[in-house]
């Protein structure tokens, strides 16, 4: 800490020549000369470090012992800054730096957006520039309220939104709305109908009318057991129909590959281009606009100008590199294709089964040229029933026909 | 009554830490200087340091703070 204050302070070596050494440090600490790392050269002359303040008043105390003091060495962000005393154009840049520094950083420059997964950023940055609030803005104008209400509005999918604005960055942070699962109370009037087609091996009916039995074939979307119940006493009404219902299912599934492919290989051959973005201009620092290479990929950075504290400054640098390539063919190996069938049909098979088992599995490939081609075949046992909201016209016209 | 030491008035008060580090309070100013040997005026008594490597860490009208080997602290009187 000492070591930074003195850097700060600034910091002389010194030499002093008198005959008595000893005094002239004796009257440095009375006078208040800070001093430190005093070595003696010999019997006249010592060596000593010394704040850059004291210089003028050491120099007082060596002539009025008869000596001669020496400046051996200056150090500190005194004797740096002392260097720049007479350079007006860099002072008067400094000065003009901090001052667009100043004006800058009330101005909004970047946007960071948080918390989204279904919108992309492009879509809330424009919903946030129909409310008012684009890169430019002034900071201080953005009524985090209205914005909020207005961006609640415009983007239906967002449960929560807020506008965090430090400095010249504001941080966008939201929250999506979670997808409910339909789901139906005890009172609604639901029928209970077949999620897939099959053969039903059990049906438990909890309530409701059943309209299907074990060993019967069932398309999909079938009606299993109807919420329009019918009895001598009560007479005819609507029920919340709930059945277990399991099922055979047949599913086929098909998948084809190609066995030959294009790829890419890189050339090693690259080339860079900048431009430069002010605010939303944008200046290219190249001339010919075309693409370098017939076939390449291209590789876009946008650096922005930053300083700490979240400050951020309308000019970025835009770095556009083309690598070019050459295509190549590649041919794939029939085992390799048929492994890579086999193991993406299995995985839609079992991620398409909800509540259920696979019985039986098989898969058949095709070969044509150039072409794999695969067939998986699942018997599966497995729960069919899904509730169906009744419509309630629709069931009154069934009540009375 | 007896009034502590370290509060009587013009005494040095001397603070040796380990073998490399002395600090005294109270000095008079310095009578001679040296690598190897240093004289503190202290008063009543001159203070003798002999050892090696002496240097002044940081000295004030009232304190001084030495860095070096230190051999042996005599008081002349």
């Amino acid at each position: 800490m000492q070591k930074t204050v003195n850097l700060l302070r600034g910091f002389v070596r010194i030499a002093v020549e008198c005959p008595y050494p000893e005094r002239f440090i004796n009257l440095c600490a009375y006078n208040n000369v800070a001093f430190w790392s005093v070595e003696r050269v010999d019997a006249v002359r010592l060596e000593a470090t010394i704040a850059a303040s004291g210089l003028d008043r050491a120099g007082e105390l060596a002539s009025r012992l008869g000596g001669t003091l020496s400046p051996l060495g200056r150090r500190g962000a005194l004797f740096f800054l002392e260097r720049f005393r007479r350079r007006y154009a860099l002072i008067a840049g400094l000065f003009a730096c901090l001052a667009a520094l100043f004006v800058s950083n009330r101005y909004i420059w970047e946007f960071t957006v948080e918390g989204n997964a279904a919108l992309s950023d492009e879509i809330i940055l424009q919903a946030l520039r129909e409310s008012g609030v684009s890169t430019g803005s002034p900071a201080s104008s953005v009524d985090i309220e209205t914005v909020r209400n207005q961006m609640l509005i415009k983007l239906g999918k967002l449960s929560w939104i807020t506008v965090n604005v430090t400095g010249s960055h504001a941080a966008v942070v939201v929250r999506e709305r979670a997808e409910k699962p339909e789901i139906f109370s005890r009172h609604t009037p639901v029928n209970i109908v077949a999620e897939k087609a099959g053969l039903i091996t059990r049906l438990d009916t909890l309530s409701g009318s059943a309209q299907v039995f074990p060993g019967d074939t069932v398309w999909r979307g079938q009606l299993l057991v109807s919420g329009l119940v019918d009895s001598a006493q009560v007479g005819v009404r609507l029920v919340n129909a709930r059945a277990d219902v399991t099922a055979r299912t047949w599913t086929e599934l098909r998948a084809v590959v190609p066995t030959g492919a294009v790829g890419k290989r890189y050339t090693g051959r690259s080339k860079t281009r900048y431009a430069l973005l002010f605010g939303g201009r944008r200046v290219n620092l190249y001339g010919n606009a075309s693409q370098p290479y017939a076939m390449c990929d291209k590789m876009i950075k946008t650096e922005t100008l930053r300083a700490p504290q979240n400050v951020a400054f309308p000019v970025a640098l835009v770095r556009e590199t083309f690598m070019e390539y050459e295509p190549v063919s590649y041919q794939m190996d029939e085992e390799v294709a048929r492994d890579a069938l086999r193991q993406a049909l299995g995985g839609a098979l079992r991620g398409g089964l909800g509540r259920g088992e696979i019985l039986t599995e098989s898969v058949t490939f095709h070969m044509e040229p150039g072409l794999v081609t695969a067939v998986l075949t699942a018997e599966c046992l497995e729960r069919i029933d899904m509730p169906r909201k009744i419509d309630l016209a629709e069931a009154m016209s069934m009540k009375n026909p | 009554m007896d009034i502590p030491a370290d509060l009587a008035a013009n005494v040095p008060k001397i603070i040796i830490h380990g073998y490399r580090e002395i600090y005294i309070e109270n000095h008079r100013g310095l009578l001679e200087y040296g690598a190897r040997e240093v004289h503190v005026n202290g008063g009543e008594a001159v203070l003798k340091l002999t050892g090696e490597g002496f240097h002044i860490r940081a000295m004030t009208a009232g304190e001084l703070r030495l860095e070096g080997l230190i051999f042996k602290v005599e008081f002349i009187f």
